[in-house]
């Protein structure tokens, strides 16, 4: 008995102090929805974030007086301002205020996005909804750290904003562009003719022309098949199979003249195709901009022209000389030219060499 | 970008020197000798934190004294030690094979040292002290049947992904671009002083029973972790970012319990539990620091001045960074100590030999100075004139074993212990390799005032 007595109450005591159990320590953050952060920021720049999963870094100069900056959890998606062109994900809609205050730098935005809650095939789709219904969702120079879920993009202006699945994409195919066969570019409406022997010349009017885009009057480039995006096998070797071009724009027109034996000899007008290149690499996405704009620039605006089999050679552009692929169609009571126009871009080996891969991109003109 | 990426990893590796761990304090050598059996005939400053029963006065020690000079454990879950080192030092040029046995989920190290130890590192390195100049050498005394222990320890863990492993072994190739990443490669550092007040009382010629008052001091406790780089394909650009987070201070308390009971004569049973109560809070200010790098920089710059450019600064929550937030998510996730159950006999031959056979078990959460693998641990000591020799053999859940040997020399009082395991085995297929080391001296009175 008296053996027992210490060891009961030991055992006792052990036993109660045993069922108290300490609970993980919380972080000092603020995670509250209804928090809002309030910082003041001036043109010297600086960082304000809200714990609940985002962070905005004002570079110096993107304001140009000291302004009181909020942020603010938004409330339910349906509440966002607009109709973005895609599917908001949940958590990442934020106030920023005063949405009126001007910005003239961008400023660098990190969003926390859940990725579980996107599928593997939305990923290269991730881009910006902003209160501003005439921009179209921003994607440009974004990335998305798969790991950590961590988004980096960059805002133009304030107010609303959400992170959000777009729609205005186009795939990148992964097969071998089909080869163009070129063919008589036939003029139209013709105006005047002159020369003799086997030689005639023509003067046309009315250009080839193609305008899709994101906004207003202009259509989505992806329901009107005007522009095609092909990869080669080196992209496909180096980079994800998955790929998207992202608020693909195709503005421009060309119209040929001069002709000579029914070949044009000059051409007017110019063409401009802008995206957003989406591609995964490793456990991030990654974007790369696709910005080729080129205008007839010889005497007159005009540009000298040299067709030779399924190419076309432009010798007076704002980017020198340029050779592009072209195909002529039928198109209702109309005629469709495909031209084909090519972004190249520089991949380091092991070896020290260098591999070229080209995205290729097909524009659809009709008139 | 083979040198953006380099010393991104080799910031990583450079943490990881530093001895660390998965395992408990490191023990003291005599213990580290048996491969942790020593518990049931533990005595003097040695019995305080892990059995305080045997602080009663047994075999006439009156008075002990002991330090622990240098101690460290490694233990590296992918790859054996060796290969470790071939990892850190391949630059580019590594064996091909070095990868084959390296997880999917990557290749872990866990390490514990003295403060002191850590520290010696640091400076040796010219690298920032992780111990947070917690550099005063583990120390301990008895006197009659209570005592204290006074530690300074620092543990680091580290994960590294087996794509970084890979730019390590083989270097950058341009090629391999869409594979690399850096996944889940984080680390998680802590620095803590204890001390430990223990009181033994002998209830009966053949019961004693104690207990323990651990008064925690929180040096520092650190996350970090390493994002994803942002590749610019166009203009062959690659920046990667890591973050840290780290909270400065705290402080805690945890209560021991242990009893003793004589079975048969020299035949000894104890049961024993560490933080049977204990509670730990860390600061709340926090500090951050987070640094970006791109190849250009990089490639220019000593490795030291990368590591030495995490300059801490405050953490305001109304202007931090994801990556910030980020890497603090698991700070204070367990972040206090494991409750630990022992259990085991103790047989003293009438020669002087001992035998000690231990389990032990890891309850409930805490993980700071994570509880390691439940095992099993059978030592001896073999007592010859003024040496003492040592072995044992421990068995640990998840298939890996340790082994340990060592000595202890004896010049009346005074005393010199120096203990060595080696640990291999597997866990879940990961190849499991481990090394420890503690050297103590000491003295002990048998004979309070002679």
């Amino acid at each position: 008995m008296h053996r027992a007595n210490p060891l009961v109450a030991l055992s006792a005591v052990t036993a109660v102090l045993a069922s108290c159990i300490q609970e993980d320590q919380s972080l000092p953050f603020e995670t509250d929805p209804n928090h809002t952060t309030v910082r003041s920021i001036g043109p010297s720049g600086g960082r304000i974030s809200h714990p609940l999963g985002i962070s905005l870094e004002f570079p110096p100069g993107a304001l140009e007086r000291a302004a009181q900056i909020s942020l603010s959890v938004g409330g339910s998606l349906g509440e966002f301002p607009g109709s973005p062109e895609g599917t908001l994900i949940p958590g990442t809609f934020f106030q920023i205020s005063p949405a009126a205050l001007e910005v003239h730098q961008p400023v660098a935005v990190d969003v926390q996005v859940l990725s579980d809650s996107i599928t593997s095939k939305d990923l290269v789709r991730l881009g910006i909804a902003t209160e501003n219904i005439d921009e179209p969702i921003t994607t440009k120079g974004l990335s998305f750290d798969l790991t950590s879920g961590i988004m980096h993009g960059q805002l133009t202006a304030l107010g609303a904003m959400a992170v959000i699945v777009a729609d205005n994409a186009l795939p990148v195919n992964t097969e071998t562009p089909p080869l163009l066969g070129g063919g008589d570019i036939p003029p139209a409406g013709v105006s005047g003719a002159s020369g003799s022997g086997a030689s005639t010349n023509t003067t046309t009017t009315g250009a080839f022309e193609i305008q899709c885009g994101h906004t207003g009057r202009v259509r989505r480039c992806f329901g009107s098949g005007s522009m095609e995006f092909w990869a080669s096998g080196e992209i496909q070797d180096r980079l994800s199979s998955d790929m998207l071009v992202l608020n693909p724009l195709a503005i421009g027109s060309l119209e040929f003249s001069d002709f000579v034996n029914g070949v044009p000899t000059t051409a007017t007008g110019s063409l401009s195709v802008q995206g957003t290149l989406r591609v995964q690499l490793g456990q991030a996405i990654t974007s790369f901009e696709v910005d080729d704009v080129f205008v007839t620039n010889g005497p007159g605006g005009k540009s000298a022209v040299t067709v030779s089999g399924g190419s076309i050679t432009l010798h007076q552009t704002s980017k020198g000389e340029r050779t592009i692929g072209f195909e002529i169609r039928p198109s209702g009571t109309g005629e469709q030219l495909i031209v084909r126009g090519e972004r190249t871009v520089e991949f380091d080996n092991d070896d020290g060499t260098k591999t070229t891969a080209t995205l290729f991109i097909d524009l659809r003109l009709r008139r | 970008m083979a040198s953006a990426i380099r010393p991104l990893l080799a910031v990583l590796l450079a943490f990881m020197v530093a001895p660390s761990l998965k395992a408990q304090t490191i023990p003291w050598a005599r213990s580290v000798a048996m491969a942790g059996a020593d518990f049931a005939l533990t005595r003097g400053f040695a019995a305080i934190e892990s059995n305080p029963a045997n602080l009663y006065i047994q075999d006439s020690v009156a008075f002990s004294f002991g330090s622990s000079l240098q101690g460290g454990r490694v233990m590296v879950t992918g790859a054996g030690l060796r290969e470790l080192g071939d990892i850190v030092t391949a630059a580019g040029g590594g064996d091909p094979r070095l990868l084959a046995n390296i997880p999917e989920d990557g290749l872990r190290i866990d390490a514990v040292s003295e403060g002191s130890t850590a520290a010696r590192l640091a400076r040796a390195l010219n690298l920032p002290d992780p111990s947070g100049n917690a550099d005063i050498p583990t120390f301990g005394f008895t006197y009659k049947n209570g005592g204290i222990v006074v530690r300074n320890h620092t543990v680091i863990s580290a994960l590294v992904s087996r794509e970084l492993i890979d730019l390590a072994v083989h270097g950058f190739n341009p090629e391999k671009i869409n594979e690399y990443a850096a996944k889940n490669t984080s680390l998680r550092s802590f620095t803590l002083t204890t001390a430990t007040f223990g009181l033994g009382k002998r209830f009966d010629p053949r019961f004693a029973a104690g207990f323990g008052v651990r008064y925690v001091r929180g040096r520092k406790l650190l996350t970090g972790r390493v994002f994803e780089p942002e590749i610019d394909v166009e203009n062959k650009l690659l920046s990667a970012t890591a973050a840290t987070v780290e909270a400065r201070g705290g402080s805690g308390l945890g209560l021991d319990a242990g009893m003793t009971y004589e079975l048969r004569p020299r035949l000894y049973a104890s049961i024993a539990i560490q933080n049977v109560w204990q509670r730990m809070y860390w600061s709340k200010k926090l500090f951050v620091a987070q640094s970006s790098f791109d190849q250009n920089e990089i490639g220019a710059i000593d490795m030291r001045e990368i590591i030495n450019r995490f300059e801490a600064i405050d953490f305001e929550p109304d202007g931090a960074t994801l990556e910030a937030y980020a890497a603090s998510a698991d700070l204070f996730e367990e972040s206090f100590l494991p409750r630990v159950f022992r259990a085991g006999l103790g047989w003293k031959a009438s020669t002087g030999t001992e035998v000690q056979l231990t389990g032990s078990k890891a309850l409930g959460e805490g993980a700071l100075i994570p509880a390691g693998s439940d095992r099993i641990a059978a030592g001896v000591q073999h007592s010859w004139r003024g040496i003492r020799a040592r072995g044992g053999v421990a068995f640990e859940g998840g298939g890996s074993r340790e082994f340990g040997a060592g000595f202890g020399l004896y010049w009346g009082a005074l005393m010199l212990d120096l203990g060595g395991s080696w640990t291999n085995g597997s866990l879940s297929g990961a190849r499991i390799s481990g090394l420890s080391l503690s050297l103590a001296v000491g003295f002990v009175f048998t004979e309070l005032g002679t």
